[in-house]
């Protein structure tokens, strides 16, 4: 596997507007899904999110990116129903801004993560469907997380997680990870990763 | 309390104390005097873009409701019942022809007449509803969309309190082909441990690049080559084409357009869907016209701050809000341009995105730091005489504007005499 910063940006192509199209209309079709009702596919997407959280933890930077397809987005919108292209985000990342981001936290220069900064990410209230071909599911979950540096204060934020998960091959890869934020329109301390 | 101060002592030419950052006393006179007492930056006239518009807002720590009326005259309202001080209005933003109280629902036209009051009869004849409206911001004035208000009557005109500092505003507006901004795009929140001014120190301090976001450069190195993003910081800036200026009534530009080469677009960092977007625009205008209308996707190359609470950076609109005196929260409201091209608009969006993530982040860390620092009462004085030895350092012109090399600290000498200016002022606030 190739270090992050063995990895040389790639253009960004796919982010056009049928992209955008489409991620507004998968992230409406989840207003009135129902129960989600296989419970092994529920355990395997709880597991898929558990082993995500933990490479996050660790630090594991390469290899939690390497759960995303190649035409992923990373989005914390600031409000609800806006449309990317006319709103600003917290965060709205391709995958060259995603490596961006993450080879920024390991500089080593990164005030915030210094000296020592440790996160716990708390997965819960997992929900997964998939679609009837097979090659695309959809995961709800709750998440927790916690960010610390010894000496201050305790960081805490609580958000919605719905994932689209598209089968490349025979691995299920993260094409979209949008993470809603309960406070999302008051002042945030700067999160690492959610 | 004001006359006890000696400001010539706190607030000297090269030096200022520590305590006008960590003594809460000072923050509650400033929270009147200086939000309220200067003209204070509110919002934008597109925020509210139709008759019955409002938005909730903060002067210092006044609720606000700015609201357009009827008539398409705009208001500010304390958003503060004159019954019994509960706020009337809970929407961050809407349209409404009047608030109600929630508690015994006396209800406010939404140019503050108190219109009605239940069981007004229980009050016999002693009711004087002329005097029961929503408290009223008396001044509110408008500069090429941009609201603004003061309580204090001897304010000069909007207009002239903003002087020769305007013009670099009209810069950063006339990029849009209709020579109009549009503030409806959502904001980007962020909140720091610290004092307000520890934000105002470092606004057009073109000293701190190259060490405060080195993880910013680093990265860009890593990613970009060497022609991109903030690199022109990475060497001394005094040796480069940018400068400050400072502005009176402690207005403050850092310039980094004259070193950041002829076409800005070329610059700045791709983001996500720069080549997507661009092919999409370059097919339906032509590469030339394509390449001109792109030049308006990034920020204008200014930090230009107009005292005491608005900041222009990137292509955003940042407003420092105070919440108390060690706590501050900025927000980075997002900007369209009118009559541009929707690719560049969707373009704006993320690159706004850009420097919060990346660069803010370690301003606002080490905001922080000085914050913790300050605790230090036998530590008594924070410095800013960088530039103050040059014979020409305080030599302005004949409209008072100084021009500085970049890294001078000019425009924090500069804010903070008008900071004193208004704080060791007798200041009487009206309100309407």
């Amino acid at each position: 596997m190739l270090s992050l910063r063995e990895r040389s940006p790639q253009p960004s192509h796919y982010v056009t507007p049928e992209y955008y199209d489409a991620l507004i209309a998968w992230r409406d079709a989840a207003s009135n899904l129902g129960a989600a009702t296989d419970i092994g596919l529920n355990a395997e997407c709880a597991a898929l999110l558990h082993y995500e959280a933990r490479l996050i933890d660790a630090r594991r930077f390469a290899e939690w990116l390497d759960l995303l397809s190649e035409e992923c987005v990373y989005w914390v919108p600031t409000d609800r129903l806006t449309d990317p292209r006319l709103a600003v985000n917290v965060a709205f990342d391709d995958r060259r801004r995603l490596e961006d981001r993450l080879i920024r936290l390991d500089t080593g220069y990164a005030h915030n993560q210094l000296p020592d900064r440790r996160m716990q990410h708390f997965i819960s209230n997992v929900e997964a469907w998939e679609d009837a071909d097979g090659k695309n599911r959809r995961v709800k979950a709750n998440e927790q997380v916690f960010e610390h540096r010894t000496g201050k204060h305790l960081i805490h934020y609580i958000a919605q997680l719905d994932y689209w998960l598209t089968l490349v091959g025979d691995q299920w890869k993260i094409k979209v990870k949008r993470v809603m934020l309960i406070d999302s329109l008051d002042g945030l301390d700067t999160p690492t990763l959610l | 309390m004001t006359a006890m101060r000696n400001w010539d002592q706190l607030i000297q030419a090269d030096r200022v104390h520590r305590s006008i950052y960590t003594d809460p006393a000072y923050f509650a006179e400033e929270m009147t005097k200086i939000f309220g007492g200067l003209w204070t930056y509110l919002c934008h006239e597109s925020e509210l873009p139709k008759v019955n518009s409002f938005k909730r807002v903060k002067m210092g720590l006044r609720p606000l409701i700015v609201t357009r009326d009827a008539d398409n005259r705009f208001h500010a309202l304390f958003n503060r019942c004159a019954h019994r001080a509960a706020t009337v209005c809970q929407e961050p933003s809407g349209t409404a022809s009047r608030f109600t109280c929630a508690y015994h629902g006396w209800t406010y036209k939404n140019s503050g007449e108190l219109m009605a009051v239940a069981y007004a009869e229980g009050y016999g004849e002693c009711l004087n509803k002329a005097e029961l409206g929503l408290k009223k911001v008396t001044r509110v004035e408008s500069y090429r969309g941009f609201i603004f208000g003061t309580l204090n009557p001897d304010m000069p005109p909007l207009i002239d309190y903003l002087g020769e500092a305007r013009h670099y505003l009209d810069i950063f507006i006339d990029r849009a082909p209709d020579k109009e901004l549009v503030v409806q795009s959502g904001a980007y929140r962020g909140t720091f441990n610290g004092n307000w001014k520890i934000a105002w120190d470092n606004a057009a301090d073109g000293y701190h690049p190259a060490f405060g976001h080195r993880s910013l450069f680093e990265m860009t190195r890593i990613r970009n080559g060497q022609n991109k993003g903030g690199t022109h910081f990475s060497r001394n800036p005094d040796e480069s084409p940018m400068y400050c200026k400072t502005f009176p009534n402690g207005h403050g530009l850092l310039h980094q357009r004259p070193g950041m080469g002829p076409s800005l677009w070329s610059r700045v960092r791709p983001a996500p869907g720069t080549e997507s977007f661009v092919d999409a625009l370059v097919k339906r205008v032509g590469e030339t016209a394509a390449f001109e209308a792109l030049e308006g996707a990034p920020g204008a190359g200014m930090n230009l701050n107009f005292f005491p609470n608005l900041m222009i950076i990137g292509n955003q609109i940042q407003v420092v809000e105070p919440l108390a005196h060690g706590k501050t929260q900025l927000t980075w409201f997002a900007t369209t341009l009118k009559g541009a091209h929707e690719e560049v608009n969707a373009l704006r969006m993320r690159i706004a995105e850009d420097f919060p993530n990346f660069g803010e982040v370690d301003d606002m860390e080490i905001f922080e730091r000085c914050w913790e620092g300050l605790q230090a009462p036998e530590a008594e004085w924070v410095m800013m005489n960088r530039g103050l030895y040059r014979p020409d350092a305080e030599i302005m012109d004949d409209k008072g504007v100084r021009t500085v090399d970049a890294s001078d600290e000019a425009p924090m000498r500069n804010y903070l005499q008008a900071y004193r200016k208004i704080m060791e002022s007798e200041v009487t606030l009206a309100v309407a």
